[in-house]
């Protein structure tokens, strides 16, 4: 512990700097904000309760941190995929690129638009840098799935980066 | 291998995760298939794209300032928690340690042995005194609703050191509680120092639950809280609470 703090006042200050990336993170895994917001909060939480327990010091705080915001973000997930799905108004986003998004968002716009199914292994594969077999089994699917997923999601995407590349060249 | 089995297994075979084996049929596919090599050289780009995209898009995120408050705040209450906890198991201690010199005195009464009365005051001495557990606990069971949130006081405790209001904030107007502004707690007419407000919001919804720390109030000063505005929704709520009754705790 850093002499002088207490153990909360230590943890704020390594979270601080890493909020906005583990809520981005979240968000991308879970395809909306509130449920990205909920997700941030359990995981601080739950990472708080075993601080105690994070070996390699400060530097080991981000990647310890984002393991266990990956593991609650899919927890909801496959929460999620038992229940019976609700349209959300975050799904109902326009098929079409949106006109004017930076160049480094158009990736996301992309992701975003995909089905849940579809979005959740590309992040997880894409972002977070999981095997294809710990995708698997943190979102309980056969790794078939998840191969066959990652196809139709690649397919999708290149479709809707050529046109957004396309839109982008044309404007220019 | 057919074109369409190598270009399902792609993703896995660029990042070298199929078994051996396999890695070598599409290997050797891609040798002799000039379309799906050009797939795959295509769909390398793409992860890539991918890769390098999604991992900017999310550098370059902030957190929105409600989502940090509302982080700082479990993050106190969760705090606040492990001291009280510390607290209670202090205390148990020192109870159960007081209760051996009890047993200890008795013992001495009926065999007197110096020794054993040492080591027992010592092993009391040692004992961290954190927190007064004979806190004035006072009931108030007070609820008042403006525009759309009631706010329920439940109890108010009195020590030597602070003064704790327990109280509640269930939101029904659509307005977010994160923010509660201006929560004050006089006595006498005087406003005590806001010691700390963690709350805790329960992940599955419902009333949100905050523990208010203020400073020490007199005896028989007339207590009141005041809470000015939660969110957008202005108030005050205003509550009379119960007097401190004992002084010297």
């Amino acid at each position: 512990m850093v002499r002088g703090m207490t153990a909360e006042q230590e943890f704020f200050a390594l979270l601080q700097p890493e909020q906005g990336k583990l809520y981005r993170t979240a968000w991308a895994i879970l395809g909306n904000e509130a449920d990205a917001r909920d997700a941030l909060q359990e995981a601080v939480i739950r990472a708080y309760r075993a601080f105690r327990q994070l070996r390699g010091g400060p530097a080991a705080f981000p990647a310890w941190m984002r393991r266990i915001l990956v593991n609650q973000a899919t927890q909801i997930l496959r929460r999620r995929a038992k229940v019976i799905p609700v349209e959300r108004p975050e799904d109902l986003s326009p098929e079409s690129v949106v006109d004017g998004i930076p160049e480094e968002s158009q990736v996301w716009d992309a992701v975003r638009r995909l089905d849940e199914r579809y979005r959740a292994v590309v992040v997880l594969r894409f972002l977070n840098d999981m095997s294809l077999e710990d995708i698997a089994q943190a979102l309980d699917i056969p790794v078939g799935t998840v191969k066959s997923r990652l196809h139709v999601a690649m397919k999708r995407l290149r479709e809707m980066l050529q046109e957004a590349d396309e839109e982008r060249r044309g404007a220019l | 291998m057919s074109c369409d089995q190598v270009r399902q297994d792609l993703v896995a075979y660029l990042n070298d995760e199929l078994p051996a084996q396999n890695m070598q049929s599409i290997a050797a596919h891609l040798t002799a298939c000039p379309a799906c090599a050009e797939e795959a050289s295509t769909l390398r780009q793409m992860c890539q794209r991918l890769t390098e995209g999604l991992r900017t898009w999310v550098e370059q995120g902030g957190c929105p300032p409600e989502v940090e408050r509302q982080i700082r705040w479990a993050l106190q209450a969760e705090a606040e928690a492990d001291r009280m906890h510390a607290r209670t198991i202090t205390w148990r201690t020192i109870g159960t340690a007081a209760a051996a010199v009890a047993a200890a005195v008795l013992l001495v009464t009926i065999t007197p042995v110096g020794g054993l009365i040492r080591n027992i005051t010592a092993s009391v001495g040692q004992t961290e005194v954190v927190g007064n557990p004979r806190a004035e606990v006072r009931p108030v069971g007070q609820s008042l609703t403006m525009n759309g949130i009631s706010v329920e006081v439940n109890e108010v405790q009195f020590t030597a050191q602070e003064t704790r209001v327990l109280y509640e904030v269930e939101n029904a107007g659509g307005v977010s509680v994160d923010e509660l502004q201006a929560v004050q707690l006089f006595a006498g007419g005087a406003p005590l120092t806001l010691i700390s407000s963690p709350m805790v919001k329960p992940a599955s919804g419902g009333a949100v639950q905050i523990t208010a720390t203020f400073g020490a109030a007199q005896a028989g000063q007339p207590v009141t809280l005041r809470i000015e505005r939660i969110g957008g929704a202005h108030g005050p709520w205003i509550f009379e609470l119960p007097q401190r009754m004992q002084s010297g705790k």
